[in-house]
């Protein structure tokens, strides 16, 4: 008896599979967290316990943090699909690249974005972020996680296979974030001054739009150039 | 292409992979240069050359994943990048890496090479495990298997789903005697349904009353 696949039935079983290698791999999970508490810890030991300096600097501080951590995690996105061959299955499937590609950058969005947004409200109170800010940057953070799996995507699809990759990733990702740091910083900053956040939250709207749009063919195109 | 149209070119044409004046080369250097062949249903073509005479860069460019640098390459009398995405769901790629993930288990990594597959993928596992030698090891990580497990894992694919082009890299490697025997035998059942092998190797093929057609780079 023989069966087909449909696209989706794809796309949900790869999901599926990253997912469930993610969880076997848990140091890979654990580590940016871990980096990002730390991070975070090190601030109201540096400046000291003065509520008001840590509060004003907050929102930057959270960011940073989350950067750093991002360009951490994006390092294992391709690595070890381009070093076990299972990346050239991809490429080979009859199935819709885009589709698979963006199978690994939901799997990495939900190993990393989501399990993120969770830590950051959990460590905000170490820095004294006022409650009215936090939705603030929950909304910051679930339109701008999704842009740090998709942007880091494309930089670890260039780099993949290369001597210091980590290095390359963090030179190639970092300024592209800068739109989304400026944006999503302002934006919180804006909340605890009481003032309106819709400006800022449609212009990371439409970073998330352009890169959800453009990454995946970015990233393809990166995947079949280091493979060739 | 259409699927229908993409059906009567199956009745239409026989099934042939030719390749027309190809050229590759690897980091600026030539390693093939004017090369043709043309292999039909139930023929190997075996590619044969030292170390580093571009056999892998041959068999990666023949599936599509290296653009050649000049050429062409047909099958079924057409440009495969005119219908690449036919050309794919007939093609079963067996690479230097084996393609597996070794935090998944046996029976997982054999699911998920029948999900990327388009088409034509058995509903039962079992019997593909137990020609492989694997039945004993369905829930066990690849990551705890020997090299020469593994390599029948990644071989075990070529049985889950039923490309005609079978493209492989070395396929022998780690392989002790009865594995080699089992593959050689799928290889046999392969070409005596109309199946096409394309394959490098360094051991000595020898089957009987298989059509093998030599290139030696």
């Amino acid at each position: 008896m023989q069966k087909t696949n449909s696209s989706l039935q794809v796309y949900s079983s790869l999901l599926q599979d990253y997912l469930l290698l993610g969880l076997r791999n848990r140091s890979d999970l654990a580590n940016p967290m871990l980096f990002y508490i730390i991070v975070i810890t090190m601030f109201p030991l540096a400046i000291g316990p003065h509520s008001e300096t840590l509060q004003q600097l907050a929102p930057s501080i959270i960011w940073v943090a989350a950067l750093l951590a991002s360009s951490l995690s994006v390092d294992g996105i391709f690595r070890s699909d381009y070093e076990d061959g299972s990346l050239e299955q991809i490429m080979l499937s009859p199935h819709s690249k885009l589709l698979l590609i963006s199978a690994r950058i939901s799997a990495h969005w939900l190993l990393f974005g989501a399990p993120l947004i969770l830590i950051v409200l959990m460590s905000s109170m170490l820095l004294y972020l006022p409650a009215d800010a936090m939705i603030t940057l929950v909304i910051t953070l679930l339109l701008g996680t999704p842009v740090l799996s998709l942007v880091g995507s494309i930089a670890a699809a260039l780099t993949m296979g290369l001597r210091s990759s980590g290095m390359l990733q963090v030179l190639l990702t970092l300024p592209l974030y800068m739109p989304l740091l400026i944006f999503s910083v302002a934006a919180v900053d804006n909340a605890m001054k009481g003032l309106s956040v819709l400006g800022e939250l449609y212009f990371l709207g439409a970073i998330l739009v352009i890169a959800l749009t453009l990454a995946p063919f970015a990233v393809i195109s990166s995947i079949r150039i280091r493979l060739g | 292409m259409t699927k229908s149209s993409q059906n009567e070119l199956t009745n239409k044409h026989g099934v042939s992979l030719k390749t027309r004046n190809l050229s590759c080369s690897r980091n600026d250097v030539v390693l093939i240069s004017g090369l043709e062949f043309s292999i039909s249903e139930g023929q190997l073509l075996l590619v044969e050359g030292p170390n580093g005479s571009g056999k892998t860069t041959l068999l990666k460019t023949i599936c599509g994943l290296i653009e050649p640098d000049e050429g062409e390459i047909m099958w079924r009398d057409h440009h495969i990048s005119s219908m690449m995405e036919e050309y794919l769901a007939e093609l079963n790629y067996v690479g230097h890496h084996n393609g597996i993930k070794l935090a998944l288990t046996v029976v997982e990594n054999l699911k998920t090479a029948m999900a990327l597959a388009s088409v034509n993928c058995t509903d039962k596992l079992d019997p593909v495990l137990d020609l492989f030698g694997l039945d004993a090891y369905k829930e066990t990580s690849a990551q705890l298997l020997s090299s020469g497990l593994r390599r029948r894992l990644a071989l075990a694919r070529l049985a889950t789903c039923a490309a005609r082009l079978w493209v492989l890299d070395e396929p022998f490697t780690s392989l002790d005697t009865e594995g080699r025997y089992v593959i050689k035998g799928l290889f046999q059942d392969h070409m005596n349904s109309g199946g096409i092998i394309v394959m490098t190797s360094h051991d000595d093929i020898d089957m009987d009353g298989t059509s093998i057609v030599r290139i030696h780079l």
